[in-house]
């Protein structure tokens, strides 16, 4: 009886091994003999008759278990997570092909579940998501046929599919029940857990933007999804790179702290000041700029989706910015030639747009001797000793006369080259700047740009770090770019001689893309387009809550609102869907009509015309029809009799239509 | 409707449970928030799904046939399923007892349906009413819901196999006296199973090397009687019961009228009825009596054809 369950439980053991395959924690050469042994469970489980079969089976189990047993507690915690998925994936195995009188199946069920957990959290990707959803497509037909099977009597073909068909709406059911309880459900999203506590676990921490880089700080990076900003060029043509939202100038040997000191347009200013415009746009005019050379303007649209963020990200040579339905949101200038966005309560939108005029280059300002060297300063702690030497180094394979762009491009080159990039929490990741300039640890972009910075202020290069996004990633809903939270970056600011601040990014630019992706084809471009809203269920917190929320209590009047817009297309759904339930209501009140179509169809047979059911069962009962088919015509004849007439067909009676 | 918890459903809680803590204990993850509310919904579905299942059944009739004991026979259930309804137990609740039929896996609209009682003992059970259970859909409850419908469950003896053939002929017990009819004979046929020894006709047997029988002529001038004499031990009477229950559902097809008698009891049977309920019943029912207790009573008899 178990064998009509049997393909059930081997679709959820080949998506088991998925989510393990989606993980790439386990080699795929480690994964393929189980691959193989799950497709031929329907042979190999009836070897399992024989007691040498079972022995040499079990005993087989039981060494790979100590082998990955020995392999977990020998070979560091990377290799345990890897032998812990081959573990779990062998259990399903080797319960798939040890159900029957002596395994019951709900240990499957169970450990599948188990599966898809822990594979959440290393694979928490839209492949997942995938799997997800026809895991628990698969989960849900295999219980309802276990329930059917499980009681031991004769199931029939007709029942089973019965149940898989109900199995599909069921488990529908389940995701937008689940899906609605995600978004309703209040929660804490910052909650830390117990054990973290206990045992001093630091947590993850989401790529983002930050008030303050904190060097020391080596929790995990999670990296974000949920899109941040979307920018397209007027002129269609490219994008700028780096979009800076902050600036950092002083360092502690640890942290960045912002550069906020003074209002724009005093003596300490370093950056063009802004000024706002009777139409309420922002403009700035290089003060004190040689010669005042204009160079060509380009118009980029903006939307920035979540002004909770506080910063509007702005190009280094922006020269207007032009807000559009700025209703709930003031902008504030800073003295890094950003903005800062004040919002109200009543706030319309959460979702902030603005044109901005970019120049070529950067343009000049007057900056103070003082000023000059706040942007040179060093701590008298926390530098390495390596970045001294490194700087000589640096500085040596330079002309005496080398001007502060040629200084940098060599700093910000030799790290390109000689430094590896890697996140926070992964293997090899450095434990503080001095390993990585060093050369023993990776680093990411905040240890980059410090690096950089470092080895630029002890060169007297007056520098800051910037912190900001990193457009590179094509959108393909309207030809611009789109800035995820994966995309925060950091990156270096040199001041040159003339005054103007010189972008500099030592991250190697290869490593980041790769890691962050781009959509190329439209294949790319859908997948990308399911990864952000995929990115809105990993990403979840109490800021998307309350949007979910608001969307969906403005949801009936929008929709009013569209209803009485496309009246006649409303009228032309609403009409089609009550056709199509009037339909699906005559076959439901209809079954056994359904059922001796059925029944007709399995014998072999086909209605004459004007033939009545016992006309064709008379004919049936002639011919030679398998006697299992007959008795199945048999009883749908006299199933529609009853439900047609009230009575069953009895011998004698008269052909009826 | 009663819910109760599955031994499936019984792990499940226990696993979710589990998941519950782990939940708590590690920081908040969205996935793990995720698939906690799945196991749950699919939990809560599971239930709500099974209620709305059993709420969608009548049981509108129960019949339960008469049948021998120590044998399965057909309870028929009428049942009005306004949606296709999975996975039914069906129980029967008798007076301090519960008869479990077998699970019906899918049914849908009017319909009867013809369901194997388990082999009873003699006797004769009132049945309370009637259980249906189901899993349906993921196994995890098991919902209840009873309907009071009152039916009598008669467990005659199981009728004697030996004495069948000779009570089909119409003329009662194969252990009568007469039972075969009178004593002319017709002519000769192939023996039957059930034919009396007596009326072997050996020549003829002899002769043509199979078993050949007389044939007899239908008493027309007697009406032949099945008695029981309850008078002794239940040993006794048993094997008595079973030859009586295979004569009174041989009456079917007989063609004279029978009388059955016993201890208080005296009914003239038709020919060509089946057994009346009453008596099948008293078939069920009946307990030896003292060996001082009367004989059966002969006074509505013309004349005693059988004596079992």
């Amino acid at each position: 009886m178990r064998d009509r369950l049997l393909p059930f439980l081997l679709v959820l053991t080949l998506l088991d091994l998925a989510f393990v395959q989606a993980t790439e924690v386990v080699a795929t050469a480690e994964l393929l003999p189980l691959w193989g042994l799950t497709v031929a469970a329907p042979w190999l489980r009836r070897l399992q008759r024989w007691l040498w079969c079972r022995i040499a089976w079990n005993g087989g189990v039981l060494v790979v278990f100590a082998l990955l047993v020995r392999h977990a507690t020998t070979s560091g915690l990377l290799h345990m997570l890897e032998d812990g998925l081959v573990l779990a994936v062998l259990c399903q195995v080797h319960l798939l092909n040890n159900i029957g009188a002596r395994q019951r199946p709900d240990l499957v069920f169970f450990n599948s579940l188990l599966v898809a957990f822990v594979t959440s959290f290393f694979a928490p990707d839209l492949s997942w998501s995938v799997l997800f959803g026809l895991h628990a497509f698969a989960l849900v037909a295999a219980l309802q046929v276990n329930v059917l099977v499980r009681r031991g009597d004769a199931v029939d073909g007709a029942a089973v599919r019965g149940a898989v068909h109900h199995a599909v709406g069921q488990a529908t059911a389940a995701l937008v029940l689940t899906g609605a309880l995600f978004v309703l459900l209040p929660r804490d999203f910052t909650r830390q857990g117990w054990l973290g506590d206990a045992l001093g676990d630091p947590g993850t921490a989401e790529a983002g933007l930050a008030e303050r880089i904190h060097l020391d700080d080596a929790r995990p990076v999670q990296l974000g999804e949920q899109v941040v900003v979307r920018i397209r060029a007027a002129d269609g043509g490219e994008v700028p790179s780096h979009w800076r939202a902050i600036a950092f100038a002083t360092f502690d040997g640890a942290t960045w702290f912002p550069q906020e000191a003074g209002p724009l347009g005093s003596r300490f200013a370093t950056d063009p000041p802004w000024d706002r415009q009777p139409d309420g746009s922002w403009r700035r005019t290089a003060r004190g700029e040689p010669g005042g050379h204009a160079t060509a303007e380009r118009r980029f649209r903006v939307r920035l989706h979540d002004v909770r963020a506080g910063r509007l990200p702005l190009p280094l040579p922006a020269t207007a910015v032009h807000p559009r339905a700025a209703a709930g949101v003031m902008l504030d200038t800073r003295s890094f030639g950003g903005f800062v966005m004040l919002t109200t309560e009543d706030a319309a939108t959460n979702a902030f747009e603005y044109d901005v005029d970019v120049a070529g280059a950067p343009r000049a300002v007057a900056v103070t001797g003082r000023t000059r060297e706040r942007f040179t300063a060093l701590p008298e702690r926390g530098v390495p000793p390596t970045a001294h030497a490194l700087a000589q180094q640096l500085r040596a394979a330079l002309p005496a006369d080398a001007d502060v762009p040629a200084i940098a491009a060599a700093a910000s080159d030799w790290l390109q080259q000689n430094r590896r990039y890697g996140l926070p929490g992964e293997p090899g990741f450095a434990r503080n700047l001095g390993e990585f300039l060093l050369g023993t640890g990776a680093g990411h972009c905040e240890y980059f740009a410090t690096a950089l910075a470092i080895l630029l202020r002890l060169q007297a290069v007056p520098c800051r770090v910037v912190g900001g996004w990193l457009a590179h990633e094509s959108d393909a809903t309207d030809g611009g770019v789109v800035v995820r939270s994966r995309d925060a970056h950091a990156w270096v600011e040199a001041l040159a001689e003339d005054g103007r601040w010189l972008v500099l990014d030592a991250t190697p630019a290869a490593d980041v893309t790769a890691r962050r992706g781009g959509a190329a084809s439209w294949w790319d471009a859908s997948w990308r387009g399911l990864e952000d809203l995929w990115s809105e269920v990993v990403g979840f917190d109490g800021r998307r809550r309350a949007d979910w929320l608001q969307t969906l209590l403005a949801l009936p009047g929008s929709l009013a609102q569209q209803a009485w817009a496309n009246a006649p297309v409303l009228a032309a759904t609403l009409a089609l869907v009550g056709l199509l339930a009037y339909r699906r209501r005559r076959r439901q009140h209809e079954p056994a009509i359904v059922e001796y179509e059925r029944a007709v169809r399995a014998a072999g047979l086909s209605l004459l015309e004007g033939e009545t059911p016992r006309e064709l069962l008379r004919r049936a009962d002639a011919g030679a029809i398998e006697a299992a088919r007959l008795q199945r015509l048999h009883r749908a004849v006299q199933n529609h009799e009853r439900q047609r007439y009230g009575r069953p067909a009895s011998a004698g009676d008269g052909g009826t239509t | 409707m009663r819910v109760r918890l599955t031994e499936l459903g019984a792990k499940g809680l226990l696993l979710l449970a589990a998941l519950e803590v782990a939940f708590l204990a590690t920081s908040y993850s969205n996935l793990f928030f995720l698939l906690i509310v799945f196991c749950a919904v699919l939990g809560l579905l599971g239930l709500a799904s099974a209620l709305r299942s059993l709420r969608a059944l009548s049981v509108l009739a129960l019949e339960v046939p008469p049948g021998p004991a120590h044998a399965a026979r057909p309870v028929r259930l009428t049942l009005a399923v306004r949606r296709r309804t999975f996975d039914l137990a069906f129980v029967l609740e008798t007076d301090g007892e519960e008869i479990p039929l077998p699970a019906v896996a899918t049914v849908v609209g009017l319909t009867t349906l013809a369901l194997d009682l388990p082999p009873q003992p003699r006797g004769v059970r009132t049945t309370r009413a009637v259980r249906a259970a189901t899993r349906f859909p993921f196994g995890l409850f098991e919902v209840r819901r009873r309907w009071p419908l009152a039916a009598e469950c008669i467990t005659h003896p199981a009728p004697a196999p030996a004495t069948a053939g000779a009570a089909q002929r119409g003329c009662g017990d194969g252990s009568s006296s007469a039972g075969s009819g009178t004593a002319v004979v017709a002519g000769l046929r192939p023996f039957r199973a059930g034919d009396a020894v007596r009326d072997v006709h050996w020549k003829a047997t002899a002769r043509r090397g199979t078993p050949i029988a007389k044939e007899r002529e239908p008493d027309a001038g007697r009406e032949p009687a099945i008695v029981v004499d309850r008078r002794g031990t239940a040993a006794e009477l048993e094997p008595m019961l079973a030859t009586a229950t295979a004569a009174v559902l041989a009456l079917g097809t007989a063609t004279r009228t029978t009388w059955f008698r016993s201890q208080g009891l005296a009914l003239r049977l038709a020919p060509g009825t089946a057994a009346p309920r009453e008596l099948l019943r008293w078939l069920a029912t009946a307990t030896p009596l003292p060996a001082d207790a009367p004989p059966p009573d002969r006074a509505p008899l013309p004349q005693e054809a059988t004596r079992a």
